[in-house]
Formats: C-alpha cells, structure tokens, sequence
C-alpha cells in the first residue's frame, strides 16, 4: 500500500492518473445525466434528488441553483480531471518514456507530486458539492463578478466557490509540474541515437501540449490568485465600482470583470489544444499502425502540431467577441482563429492520406481512431461559424457553440481515450480487450453522439441559450422541446453503451485473454516488454 | 419547422449576417459531406485484403501538402473578409447623429430600460436611491430636473425603420443582451457602458433572452423588444411622460 | 555559469542536462505567472481614475543590493565547490542564504511600512498589486531559498556531478529572481 501511495515510477503513476480520470468521468457523465434529465423536465419530482440535495432539491424538485451548480462541477470535473489528465498525464507517464527508450521520466519525484497535487485538488473540488451553500453555480469558466462577490450572488458562490478556486489553483500546480518533467524527459532522456525526428508522432504532441501547459497554467494560477483576493481581502481586481446586488451596496470599486476573462482564457484556449492534441497524435500512430503504413508528411504533421500550439496561444480573444472588448482586437483574433483551422485541416488530410493505399484492419483501436477523424471534421466545422465575429454575435452563448466544443472535447479527445485504452491496454494490464464488446461499444456511441450533439447545432441556430435551467419562459423555445427531449434520450443511451465499456474494462482485468506479445504488430518502442509484465 | 432555424432577420445588418451564415453554412456542408465520404471511401475501399502493400517507407508529398494546405488557408480566409464588411458596419461605424439614445440596464434578473424623455437628457442617478419596488431600478435623483422626466419601463419599445443606440450596463454581474431577429448581442458589463446600434425595419415584439449566465434566475431573466411604426412610438413616449 | 566541460577523474564539473531543460521550463512558467500578474497591474493602472500611486517603501529598491550580493555569494561558493574549497563553499554558499533571508524580512517590513501610511489592499488598488506580485515573488524567493540550503545540505551525500547539478540549478534559479526583482523594481517605478 505505501509502495503505491508513495510510488516514484513512471508506469505506477501513468496508472494512477489514469484511475483518477476513471472516477472523475463516471461522476461527469452522471452530472451530465441529471442535466438533461432536468432540462426536459424542470418539474419532476425524484424523491433521490431530495435525499442527495436536501436544500437544492426539496420536495424532490431540482432548483436552478443545483441544476447551475451540477453544470458547473460537470464542465469543470470534465476539462480539468479527464480531458487534462488522461491524454497527458496518464497515458504520457506510462509511454513516453518507454517510447523514446528512456528507463525514467526525468524527475520522478515530480511525477508523484504532480499526481498528488492532482488528486489533492480533485478531492477539494469534490468537497464543494458537501458544504454549505453546495458547488459553484458560476461555470467552469467563473465569471466575476458573479464569482467574485461571495454567496450574495446566489447559492454556492460562498465556500463552494472558494473551494472550486482552491482546487483549480492546485491543479495549476501539479500540471505545471508535470509539464517541467515531461519536456524534459522528451528533449533529455531519448536513447542514444534517436533523433527527434524519428519520435512517434505521440512524442511530438506530447511536447507541444506540456510547452501550452507550461505558459497557460502559471496564467490560470494567478488569475486564481487575483479572484481569492476579491473574494476574501476585499480587493477589486475585478469587481468595478457602483454594484448593488440583492439591495445592497457593494464595497469594491474600480476593478475590471474583462481582465478576469482575459487571464482565463488566455489560458483556457489552451488547454482545449491540452486536451485535444495528445489524442491527435495517438491516432495518428493507430491510424499508422492499423492501415500497416507510415504516417503520411511525418515532417508536415511535426510542423503542424506545432503551428497548433503556438497560434493556440494567440486565439483566446475569440471567447470575448461579445464582451466589450474593442472590435479591433476582434478582427486580430479572429484571423488567427480562423489560421489554426489549417494545420487542423492539414493534420485531416494526412491522416486520410495515410489510409489511402493501406491494408487497414478494423481493430476496436482503429475504430475510435477513425470515429475521432469523423466527428474532429464535424466538431471543427461548427468552429468556423463561431470563429468569425459577425457570426458569433449570434451564436454565443447558444447551444450552437455547446455543440461544437462537445464535438471536439467531449467526443473526439474522449475517442481518442478510448482508442488509447484500447490499444496500450495490453501495455498497461497485460491484457486484451474483447474487441467483439468493444466494436459494440464503438456504433453504439458513434450513434449516440451524432444523435445528441447533431440536434443540438438546430437549437443552437435557432437561438437556444445556454446555461438555462429551463426552457419554459420563452416561446420561441417551445417548439425546440422535443429535440431537446430527443438529445436527453440520445444522452442516456450514449451512456448507457458505456456500460458496455465498463464490463469490457473489469471484466478483462480479472479474467481476460493475456496479451503475449504484440498483439497488434505495432511498430513502436513500448511494445518491447509486453509479456514481459507477467 | 421553421422555428428549427434562424428566425428572419428584421435589419439590414441582420440580413449582411444571413449572407454571411449561408455562405459560411454552403462551405461547411460541402466540406462535411466530401469529408466523410471520402473518410468512408477509403475505409472500405482500403480494408484489408489478401494483397500485400508495399509502402514506402516515409510517404510524403510536398506538393499535395502545400496544395491543401493553401486551398484550406484560402478557404477559411476568404470566408472571413466576405463577413468582414458586414462586422465593419456594425461596429466600426458609430451610431448615426440622430439615433435614438436609450439606456439598458440589467440585474439579477429583469431588464430595464430607460429613455430620456422630452428634454432628451438622461437626469442623474445614484444607487442609493435604487428601489425596484417602487418602479425605480435605474436610481432616478428625483432633485435632477433632467431625471425628472425620464422614462423607466420593464420592455424596450424602439421606432420603426429609425437608427438606435443602446448603451448597455449593468448594476450587479454580467449579463448580456440578445435579439435573435436582429442578430445582435452584447454583454451588460458592469462598470461599462458599452453601446450598440441598428435600425429595426420590420414592425413586431422580440423576445430578449438573456445570454450570459447571471445566476440562478439566468434562465428567465427575458423581455421584449417592440418595434413599432414611429407615430405610435412617439405617442408612447408623450404618454409615458409625467 | 552551468559547466558542460566532460567529467574528468575527481573534478565537479557537468551539469545534468536533464536538469538544466527543468530549469529552463521552470525559469518559463515563473515567467507566465510574472507576466500574467503584472499585465493585470498594467491594465488597472490605465482603467481607474481611483489610482494613487503608492511611495514606495527604502526596502524595495533597497532590496536590490541585497539580492546582487547574495547571487554573487553563491556563485563564489558554488566556484569553490567546484575548486573543493569546501569551507570556502560553505561561508560563501550559506552567507548567500542569508543575504536572501535578509531580503526577505526587509520586504515584510516594507509591507508593514506601507500598511502604516494608510494605503491598505482593499482601499489601494496600488497597495494591493504590490502586495500580490511582491508577495508571490518572496513565496518564490521562499521556495528558491529552501531548496538552496537542501542543495548546500546535500554536498557529499552524492555524486559530484549531482551535487554540482543541485548547486547549479538552484544559483541559476536564484540569479533569474534577482532579475526579475530588477524588472519589478523598474516596474513599480514608472509612473503612468
């Protein structure tokens, strides 16, 4: 037990961060049930509700303040606690160093630490769902003053939210950790005589999404820093003069809530290129592998990968359009959003390049693989509305835009998960997967995907809010109720395939085939010491 | 059906932005449909079969990178300079001289909004002397003669076929202003006026949802936007005057 | 200041490369943390009508003398270490530590001195930002200090070359923050 807890190894860790993200899904995923439970039903009455959240939920009915609050911990858990750790830091701790024949990661104490500042951080954001006031009700994206000004701006804006920016500061820490250890495994630690240039692609998008954490999480730890101050010494980093909220006047003065959004998404930009680009570059290894042929422009992906990150870092205004931010910096933004489609684009075209000729075999792996091409196209499409400013006036903060980060980070980086579990499961486990479950698990959710985020574009172009609690105050929602209710149907039975993946999971563990040695005629270096695990 | 789409557009702009969505809407499709027809194309037309590829080790085509590289490049581009005038004509040209000024002010969770009244002058305002109750959320100082003909009211009523600007705030956290028919939206900043300007050129009332999350009442913090030929706007004004 | 000459029989001379691209990422990420907390005092400064710039307390200037002394003990000690000059290293790497100390207690009593004229963080936005940024830059200086006396502490526990490693990273590390307290210092200074 304490060789575990206090375990300095790169694989042990790599298995941690993976079992942490497990957890933190199936509690995303359950919050992201009673979210559309409740948008199709505001009115229901579950007596559970009233047991789990006696004050958010009395008399079995969801409040606003608990559906706002279970939206809140859900985008946060999903982007913090799955799509920043699995990619990264479970599958990176486990293979990088075995892909670049490295014994080690460079600083295997920081693994740990980067670990348990991890986990420290999940369990304080959990607890906000235990005090009083409950979770957060301001998004994942914390807006003051709405977040800055304490629980007078509605329920769990008190300790909840001191709590979520607590954890979120936390997370900075142990991310920027990780970041520091894995540039310089990358850059330090290969085998005598590989060059970089004859790294898995895997490699190269782990080192452009350490260098975007490295400069994005310091920002997101200050901006932490900045709204704990407004929140508990009484300073105005964000909060302006003149505010009265519930009749009472509001003591701060001459702060800007911009500046918030700012430092946020000058971060959280990102860390949506964190959250996708490990997984680009795994399918391009399975992709690569599955169809037995090289990856197509090796050097033109490197380069890719690349422009990705470091236009990443120049496109956050285009969170703001609406903001009151000056329109000229929209322009700016906005040019540069729409430039990193390219090597977006690019990366598709090589991937299907790298098909064309193949001999390719239709592993559950390759599956995900080529579903995370399919729906990467979709989600990306979506982005080319909202990245144009005239566009966005519209379709912010609808159900459009929803849509289109879902695509991307709830279904293609999610895809690129589970091709990753998948394919190094007989790395990790020593064993295999059923690939007969897992092509069901596959059509079944391609299905369920299309089927809850392609309706969900409609309402958005109709003009659908987002972050509403109910549609029932408006009448040009009423008749978007039953795509709604079709999306909610589509939504539990995405889930319920899930389970579908969870036998598979446990059920291999304890009794499934033995992986004796590349079962998949891989070409890369972790496959060495598979069957070596026994 | 129709109230699964855009709902149609009652300003200039607001048609500039219908140009701009379809063609954007056309490119999207295209490259949707070609993309993953050609994705299942391949698939199937590559799955694995008896034959054995030969492939080169390290394929590579420069002259196709750069080929849909740039077309993409020119793509995406050339879609946003189409938008770009349309954008240049709602923010970069500032509200026309004889636009009709009103001011919007948002809270968790109702609208407000308040015209100038017949000396065309907002009157002071002072957040001690808010009281929603009595019908005074803006903070009117009864002492300034300019306050006190000020009209406050609940929906926003603007002329027909007339330029406005609004100048959007907020007195608590951020909230923004959507009209979906004229496809404009803007954040309500606290600490920031910010304005906005159209012309309205279909008569009707237009739901006003608000669309940045403000708390718990987000989702029924709505109003309405009337635009009505300009006599009867005018009538409203005189009658609304104490 | 980092040696990469080859190891040769008894001498102290390379750094661990791996170590050296930590420091680097390090020096990177303390950077975005500076940057993002003093654009944030850029942009109030330039927003508020409500700005009073601060008098700035002795011990903040003041403090710059203090931090170029202690990079130059430690780079003595760490030549000494190198030339196992062991005592040599010993006055010269742990004199540096107490210079920073010393840094450190006059910043506190520079807050103190700030807190006395009035200007407090919830009337000051001024105050505030120093307070915020000077406080984040000591709770480095904090941590850079304690892994100084833990790389000194560590002399002859291990390799020459990783004892060398440890001296190196953490002086580099420190000789970074004593320019940046440069770069804070000039901040602070000018007047919008």
């Amino acid at each position: 037990m304490r060789r575990y807890l206090l375990t300095t190894d790169h694989k042990m860790v790599g298995l941690q961060y993976f079992w942490l993200s497990f957890v933190a899904v199936l509690i995303g995923i359950s919050l992201s049930l009673l979210m559309r439970f409740h948008l199709i039903n505001p009115s229901a009455k579950v007596g559970w509700f009233e047991m789990l959240w006696p004050t958010g939920a009395s008399g079995g009915v969801m409040t606003p303040e608990l559906y706002l609050s279970l939206m809140t911990m859900h985008g946060t858990i999903m982007v913090f606690f799955v799509l920043s750790i699995t990619p990264q830091s479970a599958f990176g701790h486990y293979f990088l160093p075995l892909q670049i024949g490295a014994r080690k990661m460079a600083f295997p104490l920081l693994s740990a630490l980067s670990f348990w500042f991890t986990a420290f951080a999940f369990l304080v954001m959990v607890a906000a769902f235990f005090v009083h006031g409950g979770a957060p009700l301001s998004g994942w994206t914390a807006y003051p003053p709405l977040s800055s000004l304490g629980a007078i701006t509605g329920p769990g804006e008190g300790v909840g939210q001191t709590l979520w920016i607590c954890s979120i500061a936390l997370f900075c820490i142990g991310a920027t950790m990780g970041a520091v250890n894995f540039i310089a495994t990358l850059l330090d630690l290969r085998q005598p005589g590989l060059r970089l240039m004859q790294l898995p692609l895997t490699c190269w998008n782990w080192l452009v999404t350490a260098f975007l954490s490295l400069l994005g999480f310091p920002v997101l730890f200050a901006a932490c820093l900045l709204l704990l101050l407004d929140r508990t010494a009484g300073t105005s980093f964000f909060v302006p003069g003149n505010l009265v909220v519930s009749d009472r006047a509001i003591a701060h003065d001459g702060g800007s809530p911009l500046l918030w959004q700012h430092l946020f998404w000058f971060f959280g930009h990102p860390e949506v290129y964190i959250a996708i680009l490990p997984g680009m570059g795994l399918i391009s290894e399975i992709i690569s592998t599955f169809a037995r042929k090289p990856v197509f422009g090796y050097k033109v992906m490197v380069v890719a990968t690349f422009a990705i990150g470091f236009l990443g870092l120049l496109v956050w205004g285009h969170h703001m359009f609406t903001s009151g931010m000056s329109p000229y910096s929209s322009i700016a933004f906005s040019v540069l959003s729409m430039t990193i489609g390219v090597p977006s684009a690019t990366k598709t075209f090589n991937w299907l390049a790298t098909l064309w000729g193949g001999q390719i075999e239709f592993t559950t792996a390759m599956l995900f693989a080529l579903g995370f091409v399919s729906v990467f196209v979709t989600g990306g499409l979506s982005g080319i509305f909202v990245a144009q400013p005239v566009l966005d006036l519209y379709f912010h903060d609808t159900y459009f835009v929803v849509a289109h980060f879902h695509l991307i980070m709830g279904v293609a980086a999610v895809f690129g998960i589970f091709a990753g579990t998948f394919y190094w499961f007989p790395c990790m486990f020593g064993r295999v997967l059923n690939e007969t479950l897992g092509r069901i698990h596959f059509f079944g959710t391609l299905v369920g995907v299309y089927a809850l985020f392609g309706p969900m574009h409609i309402v958005g172009i109709a003009g659908n809010p987002r972050r509403y609690s109910d549609f029932s105050n408006f009448t040009f929602l009423s008749p978007l109720l039953p795509l709604h209710r079709f999306m909610t149907w589509a939504a539990f039975f995405t889930a319920a395939v899930q389970i579908l993946f969870l036998v598979n999971v446990f059920w291999t563990l304890r009794r499934g085939p033995r992986a004796n040695s590349d079962p998949w005629s891989a070409e890369t270096l972790e496959w060495r010491e598979v069957g070596a695990l026994q | 059906m129709n109230s699964w789409w855009l709902p149609p557009a009652i300003s200039s702009e607001a048609n500039g932005f219908d140009v701009q969505f379809v063609r954007t809407f056309v490119a999207a499709s295209i490259i949707f449909v070609a993309a993953q027809c050609a994705l299942m194309f391949i698939v199937w037309r590559y799955r694995r079969q008896e034959r054995t590829a030969s492939p080169d080790r390290n394929p590579a085509n420069s002259r196709l990178e750069y080929l849909w590289t740039t077309a993409t490049a020119c793509l995406f581009l050339g879609l946003l300079l189409l938008g770009g005038r349309v954008w240049a004509s709602v923010q970069f040209t500032p509200a026309p001289a004889d636009s009709e000024v009103i001011e919007v002010l948002g809270k968790q969770f109702a609208w407000s909004f308040r015209y100038p009244g017949l000396d065309g002058r907002f009157g002071r305002t002072d957040i001690h002397k808010i009281d929603d109750a009595a019908g005074n959320p803006f903070g009117l100082d009864e002492r300034d003669p300019f306050a006190q003909d000020d009209i406050t009211s609940a929906s926003l009523r603007i002329p027909l076929g007339r330029p406005v600007k609004l100048i959007l705030t907020s007195r608590d956290v951020i909230h923004s202003f959507f009209v979906r028919e004229l496809r404009i939206k803007q954040d309500l900043v606290p600490g920031m006026q910010i304005p906005v300007h159209f012309r309205a050129e279909v008569a009707g009332t237009y739901e006003v949802p608000c669309s940045e999350l403000c708390g718990l009442g987000h989702f029924q913090m709505g109003t309405t936007v009337t635009v009505m030929p300009v006599a009867d706007y005018e009538r409203w004004k005189r009658g609304q005057a104490h | 200041m980092i040696d990469l000459e080859p190891v040769t029989s008894g001498e102290t001379a390379r750094v661990d490369r791996s170590a050296v691209t930590g420091l680097i990422s390090s020096i990177a990420a303390t950077t975005m943390l500076v940057a993002a907390l003093t654009s944030a005092y850029i942009v109030r400064r330039g927003l508020g009508s409500d700005w009073k710039p601060l008098h700035l307390p002795f011990e903040i200037p003041g403090g710059v003398p203090l931090l170029l002394f202690s990079s130059l003990a430690l780079e003595i000690g760490r030549r000494a270490h190198k030339a196992r000059r062991k005592p040599a290293f010993v006055r010269a790497w742990f004199g540096g530590v107490l210079l920073g100390t010393a840094f450190v207690l006059a910043q506190v009593y520079g807050w103190k001195q700030i807190g006395a004229t009035g200007f407090g963080i919830v009337t000051s936005p001024a105050a505030a930002f120093l307070f915020v940024i000077t406080g984040s830059f000591i709770a480095l200086v904090i941590g850079a200090l304690a892994a100084l006396v833990w790389s000194g502490l560590r002399i002859g526990r291990g390799t020459p070359e990783t004892d060398h490693t440890g001296l190196a990273i953490t002086a580099s590390y420190w000789h970074y923050l004593v320019c940046l307290w440069i770069y804070l210092v000039v901040l602070f200074h000018i007047r919008s």
